[in-house]
């Protein structure tokens, strides 16, 4: 059964790639892509580069993930023994209520009391921007990383911990040196899975990040993601060159996402290979 | 034998009791352990033999709603430490109280790093000190010759008994005093069994052995004192000799039980 909805699963990914590849097709005749892979987007003036939402994409992501992943681990490590366990229960229950959580609550929430907040501490902008698009993202992804890491955790700390202890170490040694190196597989999935919903992830963005077509200089910048271009592009056009480039920007995005999946598993088949690897 | 000469007990129990959350497993149970053993605590499944041993060495602290009353004193590095009264660090008391369990629970690294990782971790100890331990503590347990080129091999490919053995030995690279075992041939055949018994009766030259067993031919075996967890509550000790003869022994225990 598992195998029958993994199938299922797999035949749908193939199916959205090859939805985007067949529309795609046209840019790929008559040097219609390399307009695409330019820096700048005026449609008023036929430029249609899509790079600096690319790169926005990649950037917003990953600061992201910086800000999520170092806490869902941390709120991993609290509930499973640094922290008092009467805490550890109603921290999940809030943790899988965040899951349940709209994304478009997350981001009317933050532009309603994160971006005057922005505002008027740095005194610079309008408050949309990376920032701001990025601390709401991360609270966005916080508990898609955190649900994979303590699953893991849940599995296999008891028992470590109790074998840790009669050795005579302490809970963060237990933690750190025995519980995380046999969690990496999870720690790789996590890391994919909120890389790829935080570079997909378009309604906190297109709420938030400003949407000025170019590439931030200063995390109090505006940007524009790829997702949430398509959002608006697609929202106010369908016929256009402007409209065509949107089926590269998916190609792109999900290539991204790809791309940044098959390096972690990568980096995971390198770590756990050879002789005495497990030591 | 005058107080003077006696020597001091590996471990004495005060007045001990435990509960969780309110359900009291034993209480008011006084007890002197010597060094020369080792010492058998015998009784039904269930009587709270396996929480009397992890009372010794505060393994039940984690649990959530435990509550202990009374006091351990343990005779640790030469010198008698109220275990609850925090004389000792905890994370110290167990590694001078080293714990074996009933299924060998090795870690999932390689040979040498179950037991390295704990040298640096719990004594600060590495390089050459630590490598000279870890062949020492392989030897004690008899099983360096089994294991002296696979070192870097998971240890979860050796048997249930060199596991077992494994778990010894990294209990005794850290150098213990005393010797907790909790069933340690539950999971192991019969020869594996023997092998253990045989070095637990080697050890207990050298360490205190507190020892939990279900086993009346491995009690019959092995022990020097016979602690019987009565189900009334508190310990009783049955006297060795009873136990030369096997009829009066499981009288002797059916009544006592």
């Amino acid at each position: 059964m598992f195998a029958g909805c993994a199938f299922l699963a797999a035949l749908a990914v193939a199916f959205i790639f090859c939805f985007l590849a067949w529309f795609s097709l046209p840019l790929f005749s008559g040097g219609r892509l390399a307009p695409l892979f330019t820096w700048v987007w005026n449609p008023m003036q036929n430029q249609f580069g899509i790079l600096p939402m690319a790169v926005s994409s990649l950037m917003l992501a990953a600061t992201a993930m910086l800000g999520a992943y170092p806490a869902a681990v941390g709120l991993c490590f609290f509930m499973h023994g640094l922290g008092p366990s009467r805490l550890a229960g109603p921290l999940m229950s809030l943790v899988r209520f965040m899951t349940a959580v709209p994304t478009v609550a997350y981001g009317f929430v933050a532009a309603i009391l994160l971006t005057p907040l922005l505002r008027q501490t740095f005194a610079s902008g309008t408050g949309y921007c990376w920032l701001a698009a990025s601390m709401a993202l991360s609270v966005l992804i916080l508990p898609t990383i955190t649900l994979i890491v303590d699953g893991r955790f849940s599995n296999i700390a008891p028992g470590l911990r109790t074998t840790g202890e009669a050795l005579g170490l302490s809970r963060s040694q237990i933690l750190l040196h025995l519980v995380l190196p046999q969690s990496r597989r999870a720690l790789i999935a996590a890391a994919a899975l909120g890389f790829g919903r935080a570079a997909g992830d378009a309604v906190i963005a297109l709420m938030l990040s400003g949407n000025a077509a170019r590439v931030p200089h200063s995390p109090l910048d505006s940007m524009r993601v790829l997702a949430a271009h398509i959002a608006l592009v697609l929202a106010t056009d369908s016929q256009s060159e402007a409209y065509a480039s949107l089926f590269a920007c998916g190609l792109l995005l999900f290539a991204v996402i790809i791309a940044v999946n098959a390096v972690l598993r990568l980096l995971d088949r390198e770590s756990s290979g050879g002789p005495g690897s497990r030591g | 034998m005058d107080d003077v000469t006696r020597p001091e007990p590996a471990i004495r129990l005060l007045d001990l009791g435990i509960s969780f959350s309110g359900r009291t497993v034993f209480s008011s149970v006084s007890c002197e352990i010597a060094k020369a053993g080792p010492t058998v605590i015998a009784g039904r499944s269930g009587c709270g033999k396996t929480t009397l041993l992890r009372t010794i060495n505060r393994l039940n602290d984690g649990i959530a709603g435990c509550v202990v009353t009374g006091e351990v004193v343990a005779h640790l590095g030469g010198t008698g430490v109220r275990v609850y009264a925090g004389d000792i660090p905890v994370e110290e008391l167990r590694r001078r109280a080293g714990m074996v369990f009933q299924t060998p629970n090795v870690l999932p690294v390689s040979v040498e790093k179950n037991l390295l990782l704990p040298l640096r971790l719990a004594c600060g100890i590495t390089g050459g000190e630590a490598i000279r331990r870890l062949e020492t503590a392989l030897r004690e347990a008899h099983l360096w010759d089994e294991v002296k080129d696979r070192l870097r091999r998971p240890a979860e490919d050796l048997s249930g008994g060199q596991r077992q053995r494994l778990c010894l030995a990294r209990i005794l690279a850290l150098q213990p005093d005393i010797l907790l075992l909790d069933e340690p041939t539950a999971s192991l055949d019969y020869k594996a069994a023997g092998r253990i018994e045989d070095l637990i009766l080697e050890l207990s030259k050298k360490f205190a052995v507190v020892m939990v067993s279900h086993s009346l031919r491995q009690t019959r075996r092995l022990a020097a004192r016979i602690l019987i967890f009565r189900e009334e509550g508190g310990l009783a000790d049955i006297p060795v000799e009873t136990a030369k003869n096997p009829e009066t022994f499981f009288q002797v225990m059916e009544e006592m039980l």
